[in-house]
């Protein structure tokens, strides 16, 4: 189907029902926000009260129409997801790709863009971030990283990617106040925009060597071994950027240092997410034929970026970083499911490592997003609360908030009952059924490091007497957090006791894929 | 006739990039940056890309380059803060790298056109049709295939622009 009809237009609904929202949530800013902004530029006609509210109402007006926004553009997925004539189908000459691989992946991701959207209700505000551009670039990304995941060629596979980098560029560098925000998100911008250069240029070496930019015509026997060679190398360079692995994780910790943690955990998430599923789809429709030629780039790539993120995580003393460098781990073991799925059971062990996969950015998603609220919850004033260690004696001002901590902390260090423990089981699994043991040993080797890390909060949180009195005092009403970080932990605890329900749907939709 | 055109456009577009980054002043590094598309923008032509040529020149010769010449005048650097030479170990680490980066990117493209290669090369993609290259041919490509990309094109830069003019602009709440 070529034009713009109805089937096609329907293919693509979820996408629009975000761009529309991200529209939408600029110009209520403008209605909103105007009195506001107005009584103050004015100076002598300022009346207080009345800022205060106006302010108040866009801050919460803002979220809601980005999380009804997401809730619409569910219902299109579900619908999508049912109507079995679609799944698998083409649209727009072949440009995008409707399935449930996509449709999973693209699930996890606005589930991030809401829970971003929804702990933003309070701290958007006392970050003094919260305009319409905000959201509406949160909108834009999330769109950019849906059609990133559904695009079946290159073309759509470079604008996805470009679409999500620069609404993600610019929202490190929301806190314009704050001078260590935009350096961050200036090297971020410039390391980005030479990945993408050197991504492109890898497009183009592709096409010339196999004579088309579609992920399922690209598999013919290239003729020209040297173009696509080279061509491979500079896609999978450009890629392995936006995944952060090493050695291309620099701009990582940067960044998500000095981006609000709301930012920090929707791009270590939403971005992870979209560009893993990007590469399955690159790799496992167009390139797996010429795996001899790049079979070896996958685990030099797991085992650099599982043993640096966890050995360089140790000495963080910023929880922040620490936590830049434990997605930059995560991504380690992602990789590992990466390499398991080019193991000697190709043909027919190919679904349970790709499951793992999804299951694993899906848990990753709930574990990152609850750790980076955490610190948001107990931010004051323009600042997250970021030391390790100020975290001392949490437990005993707040119970429930260490408790919700500690549900973080053993999910990300992978110790059952938590999410964590089954996606980087199921993970393991597969690399040692597909042939890979020593890689899943250095994968548990990598877990056993990052348990030092991340119990370490542990231990100060329970174990340590609190510095000061006034440490954990938060004023400001944080309803949006409390949901967030209730949804979080208790969706690791279900994804860690009954994994059975979404693994299932990740293989119905892997072999959909494959 | 087109061998002695391709070698004017060819000398021209490497001897100016060479001079974009041996020379000192960055207004004049600027101006051979021009030279340099141009001399692109000459080869796309001979490629029978006209409209790509032209794009070359109204896009990277026109816009873009303008934007540097604004962006240089704007800064309105002293001599003394243009930075003084890098230690002679840097620059030769540079030119390491660039002969390398030659060298690799060189190899796909002799080896595309010399040997058994090349005759598999032209066995296997005919030589293209004379109209692939026009305007008429692109236009329709582009509000047909590829309409998708043409729209989604449009919000990224919208994207771009809402980024940019947030920070850009001066705006306190509250």
């Amino acid at each position: 189907m070529n034009g713009f009809d109805f089937a096609s237009i329907m293919a693509i609904s979820p996408e629009i029902a975000l761009l529309l929202t991200a529209i939408a949530v600029i110009t209520a800013d403008i209605c909103i926000g105007k009195a506001g902004r107005k009584c103050c530029t004015a100076g002598a006609a300022c009346k207080p009260e009345e800022t205060a509210s106006s302010t108040e109402i866009s801050s919460i007006v803002m979220p809601f129409i980005c999380m009804t926004g997401i809730a619409i553009s569910w219902y299109f997925m579900y619908n999508l997801w049912n109507l079995h004539a679609v799944n698998g189908a083409k649209y727009f000459s072949n440009a995008i790709v409707v399935d449930k691989f996509g449709l999973i992946a693209g699930f996890v991701v606005t589930v991030a863009a809401f829970l971003t959207a929804l702990s933003s209700t309070g701290y958007a505000k006392r970050m003094k971030i919260d305009f319409g551009e905000y959201y509406g670039l949160i909108m834009l990304a999330s769109a950019g990283m849906m059609f990133l995941i559904k695009g079946n060629n290159l073309i759509m596979l470079f604008l996805g990617i470009e679409l999500t980098s620069l609404s993600v560029y610019a929202l490190t560098a929301i806190s314009k106040h704050r001078e260590e925000s935009t350096e961050a998100a200036m090297k971020y911008f410039i390391l980005g925009a030479f990945s993408s250069a050197i991504l492109l240029f890898g497009m183009a070496f592709m096409y010339g060597a196999t004579g088309s930019i579609e992920f399922g015509q690209m598999n013919a026997v290239p003729t020209n071994r040297f173009l696509y060679f080279i061509g491979i190398g500079m896609m999978l360079l450009g890629l392995a950027f936006k995944i952060g692995a090493v050695p291309f994780h620099m701009w990582a910790p940067d960044a998500y240092q000095a981006a609000p943690s709301a930012i920090s955990s929707f791009m270590a998430v939403g971005v992870k997410t979209a560009s893993f599923a990007a590469l399955l789809r690159l790799l496992f429709t167009s390139l797996i034929h010429t795996s001899h030629m790049w079979y070896q780039v996958p685990w030099m790539l797991a085992v650099l970026t599982v043993l640096l993120g966890n050995l360089t995580a140790i000495s963080q003393t910023n929880i922040k970083r620490m936590l830049a460098y434990s997605s930059i781990a995560h991504t380690g073991y992602i990789l590992i499911g990466v390499t398991a799925c080019m193991g000697v059971g190709y043909s027919t062990g190919l679904t349970a490592p790709m499951s793992s996969i999804l299951f694993y950015l899906a848990v990753y998603a709930l574990m990152n997003i609850g750790a980076f609220a955490i610190t948001m919850h107990l931010g004051r004033e323009d600042k997250d609360f970021d030391e390790i260690s100020g975290y001392a004696g949490l437990a005993h001002k707040k119970p429930l908030l260490a408790l919700a901590m500690a549900i973080f902390m053993f999910s990300l260090a992978g110790i059952p009952p938590m999410g964590g423990f089954m996606a980087k089981f199921y993970i393991f699994r597969s690399a040692i059924q597909n042939g890979y043991i020593w890689l899943a040993i250095i994968g548990i080797i990598g877990s056993i490091i990052s348990v030092y890390y991340y119990l370490r909060i542990v231990v100060l949180m329970y174990m340590k007497p609190a510095q000061t009195e006034e440490q954990f005092e938060s004023d400001q009403s944080q309803w949006g957090l409390h949901f967030t970080l209730f949804a979080t932990a208790a969706g690791l605890l279900i994804l860690g006791l009954l994994p059975g329900d979404f693994v299932q749907y990740a293989i119905v939709a892997v072999k959909e894929l494959l | 006739m087109t061998d002695t055109i391709f070698m004017v456009f060819a000398v021209m577009s490497i001897a100016s990039a060479i001079a974009v980054v041996t020379w000192r002043n960055p207004v004049h590094c600027v101006l051979a940056l021009i030279a340099s598309f141009a001399g692109v923008a000459g080869l796309f032509y001979l490629l029978s890309a006209p409209f790509i040529a032209v794009m070359q020149i109204i896009i990277y010769a026109g816009a873009i380059i303008v934007l540097f010449l604004f962006v240089i005048m704007l800064l309105n650097l002293k001599k003394n803060e243009m930075g003084g030479d890098a230690p002679v170990q840097d620059r030769l680490f540079t030119v390491f790298l660039c002969v390398i980066t030659v060298i690799i990117l060189s190899i796909p493209v002799v080896a595309t056109f010399t040997g058994t290669f090349y005759d598999q090369y032209k066995k296997t993609f005919p030589k293209p049709d004379a109209n692939l290259g026009i305007t008429e041919t692109i236009g329709q490509e582009i509000f047909s295939a590829h309409a998708l990309a043409f729209e989604l094109i449009s919000i990224l830069i919208i994207a771009a622009l809402i980024g940019a003019i947030y920070l850009a602009k001066k705006r306190q709440r509250g």
